[in-house]
């Protein structure tokens, strides 16, 4: 963070404040025009000016079609997941107290992903049932963590261990499934790379109710996530209880990435990175770090999604592959000028 | 005011025993200064007189009630504590450090207040950094830095204030500037002062009671003057000191520590 000859603080010469609104319009813009780029463009491109015409009841019917049945529930899929994960990311960074605490350091990837390659190619006949058990290895694992790493209350640190083991753990059974069956492993494979295609209205019913939950939760915890971050004694000594808050918060976290893991597969990168980028660009108020991530995630995803998409279409690339290739040079870009 | 005692404490960490069977009462509105050797358990007692510290057994009293029972927040508006080694992200201001002093006050449905400005402004005022509000926490030098910290403690409006060696790694013009401003508070406000100390003449001049630790119990309590002498020094620490009039100012000697004691 630079600061100017007071000591003052500000980015690139402007007050934080006016810069931290401006940051907002920006991810606001953002998240806005990649939810329209997602939702209009495609192997069929939907002129925008279309859009007023089927409010209005008029427009192609083929559009029409592609549109609500196809494409919107694509993209708001895209949207959810994204926000879902960097808003757990930022819960967790906070929670964890430790920079590289991201929904797979409680589990949650693991978990959802041997329950999920569990269904793929054990019980393929199931597959309509992935989302729920991938949601429901999710929730285990995260608890499974939580009890393991308790003894007197929780430390950060014996969760992150904890998790890392738990989730070790859980890898060789994932291993273990895709070597024994390997001549099923394609489906399982392009599961974990974490993709959006063919995600469609019951899968935002899934997400939903989750997302919204998990963002209310997270915005009320903006508060504690603050004092969190002046170490577990002085939140204790400003009246928090240190212990509770941690759990409900790492909950809330365990809900929004279950979710969100549980629709689009194994999507790394958005929960680490997105939360980091934004606290390189605003500073680290939770209480601008929690919107200003669900709008940066919404952004990265669905632009992600798009350009995986149009890129080499007809050929679809799954979207996380798409983001990681894009998504870490810019970060590097960021933290070579921050640091 | 807010009275504060222990009856019967004992300490155990990771099955070490640290404190055994300690009473202590905290005279209300007076500085108590709480010293010893390293590891014998002052910072210890402190943590567990300010709640931050619940393993313990026997009785910590809090106006009466068992500090284990009390809710955090309940305590936290009466009680303010300055642990040792506090950091703050990088990015945060004084003003805005300060402010989160006021977060026992705050619900799901009441938010900052006005009065709350008012109170961190006072607060600031008091520890001499409102000039430094808009500053970052970081770049603040180390007493600067240790008076914005003191400085959030008060916007809690506490009746006790605890202090865990507040003037470690500070240079004697901050050393003294800390103790001073203490003390003012506690003059003006009637403050209970509670704090950990190193240094023994900081101890004689500003506190009005020294508890000293010792072998898991308490050595010696009572006034700085009768407590802290060359024959306690030497039973307490192990080395030989003296007490050297100051020819300037009467009422303040100072007692040196010149040698171990063989």
């Amino acid at each position: 963070m630079e600061r100017n000859a007071a000591g003052e603080r500000v980015k690139f010469g402007i007050a934080i404040g006016k810069w931290r609104f401006f940051m907002v319009l920006l991810f606001m813009a953002l998240a806005v025009t990649g939810f329209l780029c997602s939702a209009l463009n495609g192997a069929v491109a939907i002129p925008f000016g279309e859009l007023g015409d089927f409010v209005n009841g008029g427009g192609s019917n083929a559009h029409r079609q592609i549109l609500f049945n196809i494409r919107l529930p694509r993209t708001i899929v895209a949207a959810l997941v994204g926000m879902n994960l960097a808003v757990a990311g930022a819960i967790l960074q906070a929670v964890m107290k430790n920079p590289l605490a991201d929904p797979h350091i409680i589990g949650i990837s693991s978990g959802a992903g041997l329950a999920g390659i569990g269904v793929i190619v054990l019980w393929p006949a199931m597959e309509y049932l992935i989302v729920p058990v991938a949601f429901v290895g999710a929730m285990l694992a995260a608890c499974c963590i939580y009890l393991l790493a308790w003894k007197n209350g929780i430390r950060p640190l014996r969760v992150v261990l904890a998790g890392v083991a738990v989730s070790s753990f859980l890898g060789a059974g994932i291993s273990a499934i895709l070597v024994l069956y390997s001549d099923r492993v394609h489906g399982a494979l392009l599961w974990m790379v974490g993709g959006l295609a063919a995600r469609s209205w019951p899968h935002v019913e899934i997400i939903l109710p989750y997302a919204v939950l998990g963002l209310v939760l997270a915005i009320l915890g903006a508060g504690y996530l603050n004092i969190l971050q002046l170490g577990d004694d002085v939140a204790k000594g400003l009246g928090v209880n240190v212990e509770l808050v941690r759990i409900l918060l790492t909950a809330t976290a365990a809900l929004l990435a279950a979710s969100a893991v549980s629709v689009a597969g194994l999507l790394g990168f958005v929960g680490l990175v997105v939360p980091h980028t934004v606290r390189l660009l605003i500073g680290s108020d939770y209480r601008f770090l929690i919107p200003c991530s669900a709008l940066l995630g919404i952004a990265t995803v669905t632009y992600s999604d798009t350009l995986a998409r149009m890129a080499f279409a007809p050929l679809e690339l799954p979207v996380g592959i798409f983001m990681a290739a894009l998504g870490a040079p810019f970060f590097l870009f960021l933290l070579r000028k921050e640091l | 005011m807010a009275s504060l005692s222990v009856h019967n404490l004992s300490i155990t960490v990771n099955k070490n025993e640290i404190l055994k069977n300690i009473s202590v009462s905290f005279r209300e509105g007076k500085r108590t200064a709480i010293i010893g050797p390293n590891g014998c358990g002052k910072s210890t007692l402190l943590r567990a007189v300010s709640g931050l510290n619940r393993n313990y057994s026997g009785e910590v009293l809090l106006d009466g009630a068992e500090m284990k029972k009390l809710p955090r927040r309940a305590i936290a508006e009466k009680l303010a504590i300055l642990p040792q080694g506090v950091s703050a992200p990088a990015d945060l201001t004084v003003k805005d450090l300060v402010a989160y002093g006021r977060f026992p006050y705050r619900s799901l449905f009441k938010s900052a207040a006005k009065e709350d400005a008012e109170i961190v402004a006072q607060a600031m005022e008091k520890m001499r950094v409102s000039h430094l509000q808009s500053r970052l926490v970081a770049t603040l030098s180390g007493g600067e830095r240790q008076r914005a910290w003191i400085a959030m403690a008060l916007a809690q409006q506490p009746q006790i204030l605890l202090l865990d060696e507040p003037t470690t790694y500070l240079d004697i013009a901050h050393q003294l500037e800390i103790m001073q401003i203490v003390s003012e508070l506690n003059a003006r406000e009637g403050m209970t002062v509670i704090m950990v100390l190193h240094d023994i003449n900081h101890a004689r001049l500003y506190a009005d009671d020294v508890v000293i630790i010792k072998n898991k119990g308490v050595f010696a309590a009572g006034e700085p003057q009768k407590v802290i002498t060359p024959g306690t020094l030497g039973d307490v620490f192990g080395v030989e000191a003296a007490v050297y009039k100051n020819s300037e100012r009467q009422a303040e000697d100072v007692i040196f520590p010149f040698a171990l004691r063989r």
